[in-house]
C-alpha cells in the first residue's frame, strides 16, 4: 500500500510544472545561453512543418511529400543520433521538443477516431528521442491528462498491425503507461461502463481492455514488448487495480511461461520474452506484501525455465531470468542497505563548511548489524546459486545481470551470510587451475573458463564498489585480479580474454574508488605495473584505454594521500599514457611502453611482458611489434637484455612452435644489432653510417651469447624449413641473418683471402649463405623479399669496401675477386636469371638448405624455375657495392638478357620486372665512379635499350596487363638514373673520354612516358605521370630535341588550382595534357597515347579524354597561318592522325581499334566535315583517311573491328559537298560490300548503316535518291540479313544498283 | 559491456557527479579542494599532479578533481571515459593584469574542447580576503563572461583561506548539473 501511495505521489508530482532549469539571477547576471544543441531551432521547424503537414486534409503535392519523407527519415533521425553519445546535451530542450511533437498527435488523437494515417512521422520522432535518450526521460514529457486515456488506447487499437507501424505502436504503449499512473480513479473515466450497462455485460472494462491490449503486445517480436511490460506494470501496481488484477495477471504469465516452456516451439520465444519482461519491472515496482505470496509460484518458474530448450538457446532469455531471480531474491529480503559494509569515509561538503550536521565518521567498518535477525527465508540460498551459475554463462548479458544481482542481493544480507557469497565468488577464479608448471610460481590457467573469469570479475567489482567486499580479502583476490590483467588463451589461431582483462580493469579501479589508499598500498606496486603493461602492450584499444583510465584513477585517489610516491611516477605516466596516445597500436608499443621503460620502477615489467608474452603471441603484428620494441628497449637496457633477455630467446629459435620461433627470431635480430650499435658507440644510428670497431663484444658474451646465436643456423632442423609454416620460419631466420650481418657479427674469417694465401671462411658462413639461397627460390614473393634484402646485408658483411681491420679499399676488392664463394655466388645469379630451356643441373658450394623439391625439380621445367628466377633477379641488384664492382658486368648482362628475352622470358611478367629494377639497383649501387670505371658502353647502351624495351611491354596473361608492372619499374628507372647519368658524363668529360648518356636517350625516355602518361589504366598513367614530372623538373640533365619545349609541359602540368596534379583524376588530367599536342615534338607520342584512352572502355576515363580531345580538335585553326607557321592546323593535325595507321606493328596492333573509334570520333566532332567544306585541295587527306581505315579491316576477322570501321562508313558516307563524292561513294560501296559479308552482325550494322548515312546526309545528296528511296528502304528493312549470305546476293545487288556503286569484280564473280 | 560502458551506466545510477577544478596556478585549487573537503588548509605547497576527493552534497555524490596548474593538464580530462559535468574555473583575484589576461585566454581555451561540451562552469573570484581582491564584475568583465554562449556559467566571490561563499558556488554548480542531468529523479 505503501509504495503504491507514493507512486500515486509521484505522479502527482509530475503533474507539477517540470524544474525550471534556467539559474536563479542574482547580482550578477548569470550566463545561461543555449548548450551544444546546434540544431535546434531546425529541428524545431522541421517537426512544425512535417505536423502541419501530415495533419492537413487532402493530397500531398509531391514537393511536399519529398520534405515530408526527406524529414522523417533521413534529416531528423540522423541529427538526433549524432546525440547517441552525448544524450546529455539535448537534455534543456527535451521538453520544447517533446511537446513539439506530442500535441499535434494528441490533437489528432481526440479529434479523430480510428487510424489517423501519416501521423506515424511524428511518432518515429518520438521514438528517435527515446532511442537517443532513453525512455523514462523522454516519456515524462508527453501529455498525462486523464482524459487521453481512451482516445490513445482507441488509436493504439487502431493502428494496422502491419511492422512499419512499430514505433507508433510502442510510443502508444509508452504513452499509456503515463496516462494510467493518474491519480484518479480509472473508473470514473471509464465510459465504456455505461455502455457495458446498456448492452449487459458484453463489453470489457477500460482497465481489462488495458491489461488485454497488454497481453497481446507481450507477445511482440519488435520493441512493443517493452512498452506493454510498462504499461502493464504500471496498470497493475495501481492502488484501485492491484488488489483486483495483479494475481490474475501473474497466474496468467506463469501458466502462459509454463505452457511455451513445454511445447518449446521456436515462435513463441517472443512470448516468452515479453512475459519475463513484464516479470521484471513487476516485481521490481509491485508491493512487496503484494509480491510476497506469489513467490512460491514464480522461484520454481524461474528454475524449470532455466532449464528448459528456450533458455539454453538463447541468451536474453537466460539473462531475463537471471534478473527475475534477482528480483524475486530481492523481494525476499527487507530493502536495507547493509550496516556492516565498508565504507571508505564519506564526507558531506554541507558539513564540512559548517553547516548542517558533524563529519560522516571515517573510513572503517559500519556498525554490528544488530538489527540483522530477520529470517533470511531458505529460498535465498537457491537464488545465490542460481546467480552464482549466471556469472559463468556463456554470454557477456547474462554474466552482467548476475553479477549485479550478487551485488545488490548480498548488500541486504547480514555479514556472515554475505562473506560466504564473497568466498564463492573468489573461489570461481580457482575453478579449473590445474597446478603451477613447472619453474612457474603463478598456478596453470590452460583449462579456465573465461566466461566464468570475467563474470567473476564483474561480480568483485559490483562487491567492492558496494563495500562489500571487506578489505580482508584483499589479499586473496588481488593476485587473482593481477592474472586477469593479463589474461590471454589460446584457442587454436587466435586468441580469446580481452573482456576477462577488461573487467580486470574494471575492479582495479573500483578498488581504487573503494578503499582508502592505506588498505591498497601493499598492492599498489602489483597492481600499478600490471595496468602500465596493459595500457601500452594490450592488443586491443578497448582495454589499452580501460587501463589507462583504471591508472589515472588510481593516481588521482591513492597519490593525493600525503605521499605522492603511492603510484609511483604516477603523475608523469599519466601524462604520457593518455587515452590518446595508446590509442594506436603501433605507437602505445614503440613510443608510449618505450619511454615509459625509461621508469625504473615498470622497466623490467615491459621488457619481460614483451620478451616473453608478445615475441609469442598469435597475432604475426604482435610479434614483429615486439621485435621492434626490443630494439628500443636495448637502448635503454642493455644489461637486463642481454642477461635476462637474450638466454630465455635463444633456446626459442628453433621451438618446434611456429609462433614462437618466427617471435624469437625476429627478436634476436634486433636486439643483436641494437647490441651491435650500441658497442659501436652511435646508438640508433642508419648501421652505414657508422664506424665499427673491430670487437664489440666481450670474452664472456662470445661464450654465453655470442655462440649460441652464431650456431642457431647451422644447427636448424631441416624439417622446420621445409614443412608446414616454413616460410614464415624462413622469414625470420632471413631477417635474423640480415640484421646480424648488419650488426658486424663476430666471425673469425669472414673475408675470403687471396688464391695464394689460405682459402678459408667461417663455417657457418656457409649455412648463412645456403639458407638465403634456398630462400630466394621461394615461391612467394614476400618471402623472397626478406631473402634478398638478407642478400644485400650478407654481401656486404662478407665482401665490404671498408673494414675496421682493413681500410685498404683494393686489397678488398681483390679479395673479393679471387673469392670462390663470391664467383659461386654470382654464377648462380646470373644462371638462375638467365632462360635456359634445360638448365643442367648445377653444383653448388652450398645446398644444405635447398628444399627437398626444388632439389628433385632440376629438370629445366619452365613453371619451376621462374620463382628462382624471379627471387635472384630481385635480389641481383642489392647486392654489396663491392661485388658490384668485381661482377657488376657479368650481373648486368644476365638481367640485360631477362629483360630482353623474347622467348621464354616472355610469359615470366616478375621476372622481367624485378630485373628492371635490378639494373636500376646495380646502376645505383655502383655509384659514379663505379658506373666509370666498371661499365663498357656497349653494356651501357644495352641496358638503356632494355629499359626501352621494358617501356613497350604490353604482355597479357590470365591477370590482366601484367606488362605494366615492367613498364611500371621502367618508369621508375628515369628519374634515378637521369641524373645519375648526368653526373657520370661530368666526370667522363674531365677524364676526356665520350660521355655516355646522349640527349637522345633522355629525349626517347621522355617521349615514352608522355604517352604513357595519358594512357588507360590510373595506376599506370600515375606511375608515368609522376615521372614524367620528375624528369622534365631535372634542370640539369639534357633532354635534347625536347629542351625547348620541356618548360611548356612543366607548365601544363603544374598550374592546377589544388595544387600538385592528380594523375589518377582522368577529370584533371587530360585537359591538361591534350594542349601538349600544339607542341610539334610531343604530338605523335601524345597521340598514340591519348587514342588508347579515347578508345578505352571505362566511363570516366572516355568522358573527360573524349571530351578533352573534342574541345581541342574543335579549336583548331583549319590551315596554318601564314603569320606564325608553327601554329598547329587542323589539317596538320588530320595529317599526323592519319600517319598513325603506319606506326610500326608492334605500336599499331595494340590500338588499331581504338584508332579506328578515335577516326568515328574526329568525324562525329565535325573536323573531318570542316576539312571538306573548306577546299578541294585536302579531301586527299580526307581520302587517305579512308583507304587507311579499309585497309586496316581487309579481311579482318575481328567483329569489333569491323563495327567499329562500319561507324566510319557511315560518317563519311553522310558527308555533304561535291568535294566530298568520291568519298560518299567509296563509303557506300564498302557498306554495300558488307551486305553480304560473313558475319550476320556485320551484314545487320551495314543496312542499318546504309539506312541512316542516306536518311542523314544533306538535301542536296538525299535528292539524288529521291525516287529510288522506296525501293532502298524496302530492300534494306524488310530483308531478313541473319539468312545465309549467299541467299542475299540478289539484295546486295539492288542496292548497289539502286545506289549507282559499282562493286568490286571480284565479289560479284564470286 | 566494457569498461566504458559500465562506468557510463554506474555514473547515472549512483547519481554521480564528476567536477574538475581548473585555474592558473598558485589560484587557490587545492586549498578550495582542501577546504571543502574539511581538510587543514594552513599548509599548502604547489600540485605537481592531481587529486581526485569524493563528497556528498544534497543527495548527490561530487568527485571532485583537483588537477595542478602547472603542467599541461589537458591529459587529466581528456583521458577519461566520463563525461565531465562541472568545471569550477578558480581565478586569483589580486594577480597581477598580464596574468589575468593569460587566465582569459586558458578560459577561453578550454572551452573549445569537445569533452568539456555542455559542462557547467562555475567562476571562483578566489582570495577576496586580499586588499587588493578585484571585485567578481571587476572579474566578469576582464574575462569576458559574457561572451560565454556555449555553457551555463556562474560567478561567484569566495575565499578560500575563511570559506567564505564557498558553499554558495558549489550549491549553484550541483543544482545546475542536476537540473540538466539529473531532472527527472
Amino acid at each position: 500500500m505503501l509504495s503504491n501511495a507514493s507512486n500515486v505521489k509521484s505522479t502527482a508530482k509530475q503533474m507539477a510544472p517540470p524544474p525550471v532549469t534556467e539559474v536563479v539571477v542574482d547580482e550578477l547576471g548569470d550566463g545561461c545561453a543555449a548548450s551544444f544543441f546546434e540544431e535546434k531551432s531546425e529541428v524545431l521547424g522541421l517537426i512544425n512543418r512535417i505536423a502541419t503537414l501530415t495533419l492537413q486534409p487532402g493530397e500531398l503535392t509531391p514537393e511536399e511529400k519529398r520534405i515530408l519523407s526527406e524529414g522523417r527519415w533521413s534529416r531528423l533521425p540522423l541529427i538526433f543520433e549524432r546525440y547517441q553519445e552525448q544524450p546529455g546535451l539535448l537534455d534543456p530542450h527535451l521538453e520544447e521538443l517533446v511537446h513539439a511533437a506530442a500535441e499535434p498527435l494528441r490533437t489528432a488523437m481526440d479529434n479523430v477516431t480510428g487510424h489517423i494515417d501519416g501521423l506515424d512521422a511524428l511518432f518515429n520522432l518520438l521514438y528517435v528521442l527515446c532511442k537517443v535518450r532513453g525512455y523514462k526521460t523522454v516519456v515524462r514529457f508527453l501529455t498525462h491528462e486523464a482524459k487521453d486515456l481512451e482516445p490513445t488506447l482507441a488509436q493504439l487499437r487502431s493502428t494496422p498491425a502491419t511492422p512499419q507501424y512499430w514505433p507508433t505502436r510502442y510510443i502508444l504503449l509508452l504513452w499509456l503507461s503515463l496516462i494510467v499512473m493518474t491519480p484518479f480513479d480509472l473508473a470514473t473515466i471509464d465510459s465504456s461502463l455505461d455502455i457495458r450497462v446498456q448492452s449487459s455485460g458484453q463489453q470489457l472494462g477500460l482497465v481489462d481492455t488495458l491489461v488485454m491490449q497488454g497481453k497481446q503486445f507481450l507477445s511482440s517480436t519488435g520493441k512493443e514488448y517493452e512498452g506493454a511490460a510498462i504499461l502493464l506494470t504500471r496498470l497493475l501496481t495501481r492502488r484501485d487495480t492491484v488488489e483486483t488484477h495483479l494475481t490474475p495477471f501473474l497466474n496468467w504469465c506463469i501458466e502462459e511461461a509454463l505452457r511455451v516452456h513445454s511445447e518449446a516451439l521456436p515462435m513463441n520465444v517472443f512470448l516468452l520474452r515479453g512475459i519475463l519482461y513484464a516479470l521484471c519491472t513487476l516485481y521490481k515496482l509491485g508491493p512487496r506484501h503484494l509480491l510476497l505470496p506469489t513467490l512460491s509460484k514464480i522461484i520454481p518458474l524461474s528454475n524449470t525455465l532455466a532449464e528448459g530448450s528456450i533458455a539454453t538457446t538463447n541468451s536474453l532469455i537466460r539473462k531475463l531470468i537471471v534478473k527475475l531471480t534477482q528480483r524475486i531474491g530481492l523481494c525476499f529480503l527487507k530493502p536495507k542497505l547493509a550496516k556492516w559494509r565498508y565504507q571508505r569515509g564519506s564526507r558531506s561538503l554541507a558539513a564540512n563548511l559548517g553547516r548542517g550536521p558533524a563529519i560522516v565518521a571515517q573510513g572503517g567498518i559500519g556498525g554490528d548489524d544488530m538489527d540483522d535477525d530477520d529470517e533470511i527465508p531458505e529460498e535465498t540460498e537457491e537464488i545465490i546459486q542460481m546467480m552464482l551459475n549466471g556469472l559463468r554463462d556463456k554470454d557477456t548479458i547474462v554474466r552482467w545481470s548476475a553479477a549485479k544481482g550478487v551485488g545488490r542481493i548480498s548488500a541486504r544480507l547480514p555479514q556472515e551470510f554475505a562473506t560466504e557469497i564473497v568466498a564463492s565468488v573468489i573461489a570461481l577464479f580457482d575453478e579449473d587451475t590445474l597446478p603451477p608448471v613447472a619453474g612457474s610460481t603463478t598456478p596453470n590457467l590452460a583449462a579456465v573458463s573465461d566466461s566464468t573469469w570475467h563474470g567473476a570479475c564483474l561480480a568483485v567489482a559490483e562487491l567492492a564498489r558496494r563495500g562489500l567486499l571487506m578489505p580482508e580479502w584483499l589479499e586473496k583476490v588481488v593476485p587473482w585480479i593481477s592474472l586477469a590483467l593479463l589474461f590471454d588463451m589460446k584457442r587454436g589461431s587466435h586468441s580469446i580474454g580481452a573482456h576477462v582483462r577488461d573487467a580486470g580493469n574494471y575492479v582495479c579501479w573500483s578498488f581504487f574508488r573503494a578503499y582508502d589508499p592505506a588498505l591498497l598500498l601493499p598492492h599498489i606496486s602489483t597492481l600499478s605495473k600490471r595496468l602500465i603493461v596493459s595500457a601500452t602492450l594490450d592488443r586491443e584499444v578497448n582495454v589499452r584505454r580501460a587501463a589507462s583510465a583504471a591508472f589515472q584513477e588510481g593516481v588521482g585517489r591513492l597519490g593525493g594521500s600525503g605521499e605522492f610516491g603511492a603510484v609511483p611516477n604516477g603523475i608523469d605516466i599519466v601524462t604520457i599514457a593518455d587515452y590518446f596516445s595508446v590509442g594506436n597500436r603501433v605507437s602505445s608499443v614503440l613510443e608510449v611502453a618505450v619511454s615509459l621503460a625509461n621508469y625504473g620502477d615498470y622497466r623490467t615489467d615491459i621488457i619481460t611482458h614483451i620478451a616473453q608474452v608478445m615475441t609469442s603471441h598469435w597475432d604475426k603484428a604482435i610479434r614483429i611489434l615486439a621485435s621492434q620494441a626490443l630494439y628500443k628497449l636495448t637502448f635503454i637496457d642493455l644489461d637486463f637484455v642481454l642477461n635476462s633477455v637474450l638466454p630465455d630467446l635463444i633456446p626459442r629459435a628453433n621451438s618446434f612452435d611456429l609462433v614462437v620461433r618466427h617471435g624469437a627470431c625476429l627478436a634476436l635480430g634486433e636486439i643483436c644489432l641494437a647490441w651491435s650499435q650500441i658497442r659501436n658507440g652511435s646508438p640508433r644510428q642508419d648501421i652505414s653510417d657508422k664506424e665499427l670497431t673491430p670487437i664489440w663484444w666481450t670474452k664472456d658474451e662470445e661464450e654465453k651469447i655470442v655462440k649460441p646465436i652464431t650456431n642457431i643456423i647451422p644447427t636448424y632442423p631441416q624439417t622446420l624449413l621445409d614443412t608446414f609454416g616454413s616460410d614464415l620460419t624462413r622469414i625470420s631466420l632471413c631477417h635474423l641473418i640480415a640484421c646480424l650481418s648488419d650488426a658486424n657479427w663476430p666471425s673469425q674469417y669472414r673475408v675470403e683471402y687471396g688464391i695464394n694465401q689460405t682459402v678459408t671462411y667461417d663455417p657457418f658462413l656457409v649455412s648463412w649463405w645456403s639458407l638465403v639461397h634456398s630462400t630466394l627460390e621461394n615461391r612467394d614473393e614476400s618471402v623472397q623479399i626478406v631473402a634478398a634484402k638478407a642478400m644485400a646485408s650478407l654481401s656486404n658483411y662478407c665482401w665490404p669496401l671498408t673494414l675496421p681491420t682493413q681500410t685498404n679499399t683494393q686489397t678488398l676488392i681483390d679479395t673479393a675477386r679471387n673469392s670462390a664463394l663470391l664467383k659461386d655466388m654470382v654464377d648462380t645469379i646470373c644462371a638462375k636469371t638467365k632462360f635456359v630451356k634445360n638448365p643442367a643441373p648445377t653444383t653448388r658450394i652450398y645446398d644444405r638448405f635447398a628444399s627437398t623439391t626444388a632439389k628433385a625439380q632440376q629438370g629445366g621445367n619452365q613453371m619451376v624455375d621462374r620463382f628462382p628466377r624471379r627471387g635472384y633477379a630481385l635480389a641481383a641488384g642489392m647486392v654489396s657495392k663491392c661485388v658490384k664492382v668485381v661482377h657488376g658486368t657479368r650481373i648486368l648482362e644476365s638481367l640485360i638478357a631477362l629483360v630482353t628475352a623474347v622467348e621464354g622470358g616472355g610469359e615470366d611478367a616478375e621476372g622481367r620486372r624485378n630485373a628492371v629494377s635490378a639494373i636500376v639497383g646495380v646502376y645505383v649501387g655502383l655509384g659514379v665512379d663505379g658506373i666509370c670505371e666498371v661499365i663498357p658502353r656497349t653494356l651501357f647502351t644495352e641496358s638503356m635499350d632494355a629499359l626501352f624495351i621494358g617501356m613497350e611491354d604490353y604482355s597479357i596473361d590470365s591477370r590482366g596487363d601484367v606488362g605494366s608492372w615492367i613498364r611500371e619499374a621502367c618508369f621508375k628507372a628515369w628519374p634515378v638514373l637521369l641524373p645519375l647519368f648526368t653526373s657520370v658524363n661530368m666526370a667522363m668529360v674531365a677524364q676526356g673520354k665520350d660521355p655516355y648518356l646522349v640527349p637522345e636517350i633522355s629525349a626517347r625516355a621522355v617521349k615514352v612516358l608522355l604517352r604513357q602518361s595519358v594512357e588507360k589504366i590510373d595506376r599506370v598513367r600515375e606511375s608515368a605521370g609522376v615521372a614524367l614530372s620528375q624528369v622534365l623538373n631535372l634542370k640539369d640533365v639534357n633532354l635534347g630535341i625536347l629542351d625547348s619545349s620541356r618548360n611548356l609541359a612543366r607548365i601544363a602540368l603544374q598550374e592546377s588550382e589544388s595544387g600538385e596534379l592528380n594523375w589518377l583524376n582522368t577529370a584533371d588530367v587530360y585537359p591538361r595534357m591534350v594542349k601538349l599536342l600544339a607542341v610539334d615534338e610531343f604530338r605523335d607520342d601524345l597521340m598514340v597515347g591519348l587514342v588508347v584512352s579515347v578508345g578505352g572502355i571505362s566511363e570516366s576515363l572516355v568522358r573527360y579524354s573524349t571530351s578533352s580531345f573534342v574541345e581541342f580538335v574543335n579549336a583548331l585553326p583549319l590551315k596554318s597561318q601564314l603569320s606564325d607557321t608553327s601554329l598547329l592546323s587542323l589539317q596538320t593535325m588530320l595529317k599526323d592522325f592519319t600517319a598513325l595507321f603506319s606506326k610500326p606493328s608492334y605500336i599499331k596492333d595494340r590500338i588499331s581499334v581504338s584508332l579506328i573509334e578515335v577516326t568515328d570520333v574526329l568525324i562525329g566532332c565535325g573536323a573531318v566535315a570542316r576539312v571538306v567544306a573548306d577546299s578541294d585541295e585536302w579531301i586527299s587527306t580526307v581520302g587517305n583517311l579512308f583507304d587507311v581505315v579499309k585497309k586496316e579491316v581487309f579481311k579482318c576477322k575481328d567483329v569489333k573491328k569491323v563495327l567499329a570501321a562500319i561507324k566510319v562508313f557511315i560518317g563519311l558516307a553522310a558527308l555533304s559537298g561535291v568535294a566530298a563524292k568520291s568519298i560518299r561513294q567509296k563509303a557506300l560501296t564498302q557498306l554495300v560490300v558488307y551486305l553480304t559479308h560473313t558475319y550476320p552482325r556485320v551484314r545487320r550494322a551495314s543496312s542499318e548503316g546504309l539506312y541512316i548515312a542516306l536518311t542523314t546526309c544533306g538535301e542536296e545528296e538525299q535528292a539524288e535518291f529521291e525516287e529510288k528511296m522506296e525501293l532502298i528502304e524496302d530492300v534494306l528493312l524488310t530483308t531478313d540479313w541473319d539468312q545465309p549470305a549467299t541467299d542475299l546476293k540478289e539484295y546486295r545487288a539492288k542496292m548497289a544498283e539502286y545506289l549507282n556503286v559499282k562493286l568490286p569484280a571480284v565479289l560479284t564473280k564470286a | 559491456m566494457g569498461l566504458l560502458s559500465i562506468l557510463r551506466k554506474l555514473k547515472a545510477r549512483e547519481k554521480e557527479m564528476r567536477i574538475l577544478i581548473l585555474g592558473l596556478d598558485n589560484a587557490g585549487k587545492t586549498t578550495i579542494l582542501k577546504c571543502i573537503n574539511g581538510e587543514d588548509t594552513s599548509e599548502i605547497s604547489p600540485t605537481l599532479g592531481f587529486n581526485i576527493k569524493t563528497l556528498e552534497h544534497n543527495g548527490f555524490k561530487l568527485n571532485i578533481w583537483d588537477v595542478g596548474g602547472q603542467k599541461s593538464i589537458r591529459s587529466y580530462w581528456r583521458n577519461y571515459f566520463e563525461q565531465t559535468d562541472g568545471l569550477v574555473w578558480v581565478v586569483d583575484s589580486a594577480d597581477r593584469p598580464d596574468r589575468m589576461e593569460d587566465c582569459r585566454r586558458e578560459l577561453a581555451a578550454l572551452l573549445q574542447e569537445e569533452r568539456l561540451a555542455g559542462a557547467t562552469l562555475l567562476i571562483f573570484a578566489n582570495k577576496q580576503d586580499l586588499p587588493s581582491a578585484r571585485t567578481k564584475e571587476q572579474i566578469a568583465e576582464i574575462l569576458k563572461l559574457a561572451d560565454i554562449q556555449t555553457h551555463h556559467w556562474h560567478i561567484e566571490s569566495c575565499s578560500a583561506v575563511t570559506g567564505d561563499r564557498l558553499l554558495k558556488g558549489m550549491d549553484w554548480i550541483v543544482g545546475d548539473i542536476a537540473d540538466r542531468v539529473f531532472m527527472l529523479d
